[in-house]
């Protein structure tokens, strides 16, 4: 899209799982509701995975209950999987309850962004069906959880205070904010107005009420604002 | 009739607490039977109580049957039954959609037993079945909305995806649309180590994308026991709830009115007791009224009271 980039620059849920893993030095084999993201960033770290792909149900109840679960797995990841089925939901269920297992979520969006008005459900649903059915919550990587800005932070040595978080979410990009301690700015081309300030965001068990440091109507007002601030010196 | 810790029930204490009770409703998987069969006792119980001349009912969260299904099953096994004994969810949802002169088209997450009633009652729905996800997010997001559709139910549909999720949060958000959730429970009870996930994990999945709450019919919510007590005239003080579950069968007694009797051989035990169940946005503290190992021990003790008579 013309954007200055490398691969260094991209701080993606799946890349953040899988450097997560590392930092927890990991080991063992992981059951995925993904898709390919996390099948790449995992396979690249060497992690050992099942899971993605088509998985229809088939069979009867007593088929099912008498599974053959992989006795290996001791991590879920749940990330956006569009291929998400019952099947899928018995697996990472009966994995995310055995005793010791790692329970990871990549985001917890309600919604992908789409600018049409069809409603894409996001990671959030799935997550939410896995961790009512193993009864216990995820570990969430994503913004605005800290995971995300910790990974950023070791791989990269930014300084929080220094760094500003732009973004069209109040409760993921904007909550980001008062959580790793960058400052924020909300654009109005996404999801969240003017009229959704002030937010409330639980992270981590904690309700934070969300103010972004600044907003503008699109990201094109900040070069305008840079370009007119440099033609007045 | 609550107190901090439940009673056993025993010959001694059986003939008053008959006396006091005219209908019974009787949870099934877990209660009167499992993947093994019916409980041992559990036939000549209930035989025993109808014989007392007590109205029986059979009162199930699952939607995936219908009360035709469940009555033939129930009778199969030696129970006494018929069709009108049965409650189960998919037919509550036809009563309640009944009831609330409901009129419109409806979205279904669901299986034979909310084909089976809906289609009973008379309603026009679109949803059940095979519905893998194809296409790319290009195809999905110019997807047809059946404009037709204002209220979405959700049952146990273990051929859920993708697609449906769409199709049910989009439906969900409109404005006006009735959003109905069978149940709750957040598994299916197996008799072996495997889990199946319950509707409570649809439930959820559908309710974070739709970000609104269902009516939720099943035990332990009030709707459920409206339904039965408008057709079957039960007065709930002289009715006495027998489940496995505290956090449905159990909870029901505290939101009903009726008294409650937790058997052991499912899913609860007397170490989960107290239980915090949150009802209609309430917190309740959920103590069974009555507790026995099985439901063998309940006829046990009525042949043993009277015998001393």
């Amino acid at each position: 899209m013309g954007f200055p980039c490398t691969e260094e620059n991209i701080v993606c849920t799946a890349f953040v799982v899988a450097e997560y893993l590392q930092q927890q030095r990991f080991h063992g084999k992981i059951y995925v509701v993904g898709e390919a993201g996390l099948q790449d960033e995992l396979t690249a770290a060497g992690f050992e995975f099942i899971g993605p792909g088509p998985d229809p149900i088939t069979g009867t109840q007593a088929d099912w209950v008498q599974s053959q679960l992989d006795p290996e797995v001791n991590c879920v990841v749940v990330g956006l999987d569009t291929h998400f089925s019952y099947a899928k939901l018995i697996k990472a269920t009966n994995y995310a309850r055995r005793e010791g297992t790692l329970f990871i979520a990549t985001n917890q969006d309600t919604e992908l962004p789409t600018g049409t008005g069809i409603f894409l459900p996001g990671t959030g649903t799935l997550v939410g069906a896995v961790s009512i059915g193993a009864r216990r919550t995820p570990i969430v990587v994503g913004k605005p959880n800290p995971a995300m800005f910790e990974v950023i932070q070791r791989k990269y040595g930014l300084r929080p205070e220094r760094t500003l978080m732009v973004g069209d979410r109040l409760d993921t990009d904007i909550a980001f904010g008062p959580v790793t301690g960058m400052k924020s700015l909300l654009v109005l081309t996404g999801i969240s107005s003017l009229r959704d300030v002030p937010c409330k965001v639980t992270v981590g068990g904690k309700e934070l009420i969300v103010v972004p440091d600044f907003y503008l109507h699109s990201i094109k007002d900040l070069g305008d604002a840079i370009v007119a601030s440099q033609a007045e010196h | 009739m609550s107190s901090t810790c439940p009673q056993l029930i025993t010959a001694s204490n059986v003939s008053s607490l008959l006396a006091s009770t005219d209908n019974l409703v009787f949870d099934l998987d877990g209660t009167l039977w499992d993947c093994n069969g019916a409980f041992p006792g559990a036939v000549d119980t209930l035989l025993v109580l109808h014989g007392l001349g007590k109205r029986i009912y059979y009162c199930t969260n699952n939607s995936s049957k219908s009360r035709a299904y469940y009555s033939n099953k129930v009778r199969a096994m030696g129970f006494p039954c018929t069709e009108e004994n049965i409650v189960c969810t998919a037919f509550v949802v036809a009563e309640y959609l009944q009831q609330q002169r409901f009129h419109g088209k409806i979205y279904v997450v669901g299986e034979a037993g909310l084909q089976d009633e809906l289609t009973a009652a008379g309603f026009e729905f679109i949803g059940p079945g095979p519905d893998p996800i194809t296409g790319t997010q290009a195809d999905w997001v110019q997807s047809q909305l059946d404009p037709e559709v204002n209220c979405v139910v959700v049952g146990l549909d273990t051929h859920f995806s993708y697609a449906k999720l769409i199709k049910a949060t989009n439906y969900a958000r409109r404005e006006g649309t009735l959003f109905i959730a069978t149940n709750q429970d957040t598994e299916l009870p197996t008799g072996t180590g495997i889990f199946l996930p319950g509707t409570g994990t649809l439930v959820g999945a559908v309710s974070i994308g739709a970000r609104r709450t269902p009516i939720v019919v099943g035990k332990p919510n009030p709707a459920m026991f409206e339904v039965i007590q408008r057709k079957y005239g039960l007065r709930p003080e002289r009715t006495l709830m027998v489940g496995d579950r505290l956090d449905t069968d159990i909870a029901f007694g505290p939101v009903t009115g009726m008294k409650s009797l937790l058997v052991l051989t499912g899913i609860s035990s007397l170490r989960d007791v107290p239980c915090k169940v949150t009802v209609g946005g309430k917190e309740l503290i959920v103590v069974p009224d009555f507790y026995l190992h099985s439901i063998k021990d309940l006829g046990d003790a009525i042949v043993a009271s009277q015998a001393e008579h």
